[in-house]
């Protein structure tokens, strides 16, 4: 015999017990909408904060890159996916005396084979660190001294630390600063100055023929600043204009973050219309599913009525089980949602192909904390308009109804 | 007097005509009465029964129990009142289906948040009616004369003035109506006052009184033979 | 009969899902790295995937003797075993055989992960169904002593 005393909590728990079927329905209802919520939120504001930064720390107003390859350098940029195009050296000198630009940096994009213990293709950027403007600001501590020969700068996902040396081609470079998590293609990157990027093209060539080992003046990108008072496009078409004919082309930054930020408006719509639909959908079936089953129990809920039981202890102990629904849908919702978006959260990205940076640890407790408060209410809300109902209804008419 | 009902009236609405449940009735039990009512099905004596139980308000008349006017209570006061004073067994199945035998005994107890040993009253009570064995027992497991033992107890936890029966006996056999029956002489024995309404003839050697119920009228004596 | 079934079921599903990942559901990296000597070898991402094989095939065998033994004991003692193979699911691929640098890489982006929430369910499911059994073992004692 079970000598604990009864009470609300303990008398809801036993009924939900004991209705294993009905219960695991309503639990699972409460889940998928906290699922929803939860790992929606997380995805929608892992993308705003991803583009937010970039567009905040995207230094380049214009890029430079040869005709024909204007979706490679997105490519490469959001995704860091290796690419390799090239241009004369000499295009940096003449894009700069082009109406409009203030500054500009060339760079060199090469493609490895293999590096480390794991061969997985990485994408080396050789740039200028006298005249660079977009890789500095994403630096994690300051560089002390300019990049000097053999050093390198590494994207935030590959494992290394400053100080610690890595070797591509059998040459070994020493590790000068790390880079900040970027959300895109920076983040698979290592950076290093053109001496050096030329010097791995260079070791490379024992395995691969390389057009940059062919010819020492190339380079693959040059990277605009503008001046205030002009637009980009302007420039843009400026440098069109003067040297389209040699294949210069550009993409303009701007431009590149609009169309990113629209489609990404378009996804956080639909995440949002889809936790909307589910919150109606959620609510509105928990109260016709509450009120159905809620009916179906007159007779148990008067005889709580005819031992003595107020109303207001009937619409507790029927909110009580409503609650504890909700508790445990929203418990197992949020950490399915968990399981999914955190472990997976590299695959995600890569699957939106969009920048993807999740917010601090404190943001998504804040999250996880609003998910749950909003997920835990859906129950009491659905079941108290038939708990009331039930409550105040008279009691022998409603036993002989439940008969 | 321990329950007092005076011109009590219920009125019911049927296709819009009234219609008349219950029609001044009177009706005095003292402390320590046994009383049957007999009628036959539709005479009103069940709409009597849960009205003197505080369940259903009645159109007009009074009833006091020790002097107390039930339905001039608020819903507080009436539910407590249901919960200390009064023991009802409803018609039919009125366990609840997803607690212990041994739970829906000791329910009352936990509902008016009284103090004491529930769980020793509890075993007490099943142990008097016969069924302390089946306390673990879900209400589902049980046949129709355990439920109503396990009704009894239930009625029984709050040590309540009175008794109120609603066809306790029907749906069972003869050999378990009559356990029954004695089961309530017992109690009887014991000094509450036990109100019973009932169908069957047979019941009727139990008790110290019997009123018959027709046509929303109650008068003294068995009267059912002639009807 | 019905928590038996449920939990045995439960875990041996998990077990099967462990030793399938690498198999055909999330498999890791493909490439190989050549050696000084010119062959070539898989990298260790793959190790731990056949690592990982062998141990869901254990947790699956777990899963099924639930099911058979009727025993509380026996299945109390086979819960916790399973429930240590599925923290050894959770230690190769971080700490005994591990898998690329490069969080991008196949394994580190889709396999590892999945065998983490596969690994961690498990521990998680055999720990409670231990819990679950020690307790109602424990309960059907004092009520033996009881009486």
């Amino acid at each position: 015999m079970d000598n604990k005393p009864l009470n609300t909590v303990n008398i809801a728990f036993h009924t939900l017990k004991r209705k294993p079927f009905r219960t695991t329905g309503l639990i699972l209802l409460v889940a998928l909408f906290a699922f929803t919520l939860f790992g929606g939120t997380v995805l929608s504001q892992s993308m705003e904060n991803g583009m937010d930064n970039l567009s905040k720390r995207m230094g380049a107003d214009i890029l430079a890159v040869p005709y024909g390859y204007e979706a490679d350098i997105q490519s490469a940029l959001l995704r860091g996916e290796p690419s390799t195009f090239y241009f004369d050296a000499d295009t940096t000198e003449k894009v700069e005396s082009v109406e409009g630009v203030e500054a500009v940096s060339p760079q060199l994009y090469i493609a490895t084979l293999s590096a480390g213990c794991c061969s997985y293709p990485l994408q080396l950027i050789g740039f200028d660190p006298k005249t660079d403007f977009i890789i500095r600001p994403w630096m994690s501590g300051s560089l002390e001294h300019s990049l000097a020969d053999g050093e390198i700068v590494i994207g935030s996902n590959i494992s290394a630390k400053v100080g610690q040396k890595l070797k591509f081609f059998d040459q070994t470079y020493l590790v000068a600063a790390r880079l900040d998590k970027t959300g895109m293609g920076f983040d698979n990157s290592v950076f290093m100055n053109l001496t050096t990027a030329k010097q791995v093209v260079w070791n490379s060539e024992r395995i691969q023929a390389h057009p940059v080992a062919e010819n020492d003046n190339l380079i693959s990108s040059v990277i605009i600043k503008i001046k205030s008072g002009y637009t980009g496009k302007d420039v843009a078409n400026n440098i069109l204009q003067a040297y389209a004919k040699e294949g210069v082309h550009v993409v303009v930054a701007k431009n590149m973050i609009s169309d990113i930020s629209g489609s990404l408006r378009g996804l956080t719509t639909y995440i949002l219309i889809l936790a909307g639909v589910l919150l109606v959908l959620a609510v509105g079936v928990l109260i016709i599913v509450f009120s159905v089953t809620l009916n179906g129990r007159k007779r148990e809920f008067s005889i709580f009525r005819v031992l003595g039981a107020t109303r207001s202890k009937l619409v507790k102990l029927i909110l009580c089980e409503s609650c504890l629904i909700s508790i445990f849908g929203t418990a197992a919702g949020i950490t399915a949602a968990a399981l999914v978006v955190f472990p997976f959260s590299t695959y995600i990205s890569t699957l939106l192909g969009l920048p993807y940076l999740q917010p601090s640890p404190g943001v998504l407790f804040l999250m996880a904390a609003l998910s749950f408060l909003i997920s835990f209410a859906t129950g009491p809300i659905a079941s108290a308009y038939a708990a009331v109902q039930i409550g105040s209804s008279e009691i022998y008419t409603t036993m002989k109804e439940g008969e | 007097m321990l329950l007092e009902i005076k011109g009590l009236s219920k009125e019911y609405q049927r296709r819009g005509k009234a219609f008349w449940a219950v029609n001044s009735v009177d009706l005095s039990i003292g402390q320590g009465d046994f009383v049957n009512i007999i009628g036959c099905l539709g005479s009103g004596k069940s709409t009597l029964l849960n009205m003197a139980a505080g369940l259903l308000m009645p159109t007009s008349g009074s009833i006091r129990l020790n002097g107390t006017e039930l339905y001039a209570l608020k819903d507080k006061d009436i539910s407590e009142l249901r919960n200390t004073r009064l023991g009802y067994i409803p018609q039919g199945l009125g366990t609840l289906s997803t607690l212990t035998v041994f739970d829906n005994v000791r329910l009352p107890c936990f509902l008016s948040r009284r103090q004491g040993d529930a769980s020793g009253r509890a075993s007490f009570l099943l142990d008097e009616v016969g069924i302390s064995s089946l306390a673990d027992m879900l209400p589902s497991q049980l046949s129709g004369g355990e439920l109503r033992r396990v009704l009894i107890a239930r009625a029984l936890m709050n040590e309540p003035d009175i008794l109120i029966a609603d066809e306790p006996t029907s749906d069972l056999d003869i050999e378990t109506t009559r356990e029954i029956m004695e089961l309530f002489a017992r109690i009887n024995q014991n000094g509450t006052t036990i109100l019973i309404v009932t169908h069957e003839l047979d019941t009727l050697e139990f008790g110290n009184r019997v009123l018959t119920m027709a046509s929303g009228q109650l008068t003294e004596g068995s009267h059912l033979g002639s009807l | 009969m019905k928590n038996r079934l449920l939990s045995g079921i439960t875990v041996a599903v998990f077990g099967l899902l462990i030793a399938l990942v690498p198999v055909c559901i999330f498999p890791a990296c493909s490439k190989v790295i050549e050696t000084a000597a010119g062959g070539a070898v898989p990298m260790k991402c793959f190790w731990a995937g056949q690592a990982e094989i062998g141990v869901g095939l254990l947790i699956l065998c777990g899963g099924i003797l639930l099911v058979v033994f009727k025993s509380p004991l026996t299945r109390i003692g086979v819960s916790l075993m399973t429930a240590l193979a599925g923290v050894l699911s959770l230690l190769i691929p971080t700490l005994l055989i591990g898998g690329c640098e490069m969080p991008t890489m196949p394994c580190r982006m889709t396999t590892f992960p999945t065998l983490y929430v596969l690994g961690a369910l498990t521990v998680i499911a055999c720990a409670a169904n231990a819990f679950y059994l020690w307790r109602k073992n424990h309960q059907s004692r004092v009520k033996a002593d009881g009486q």
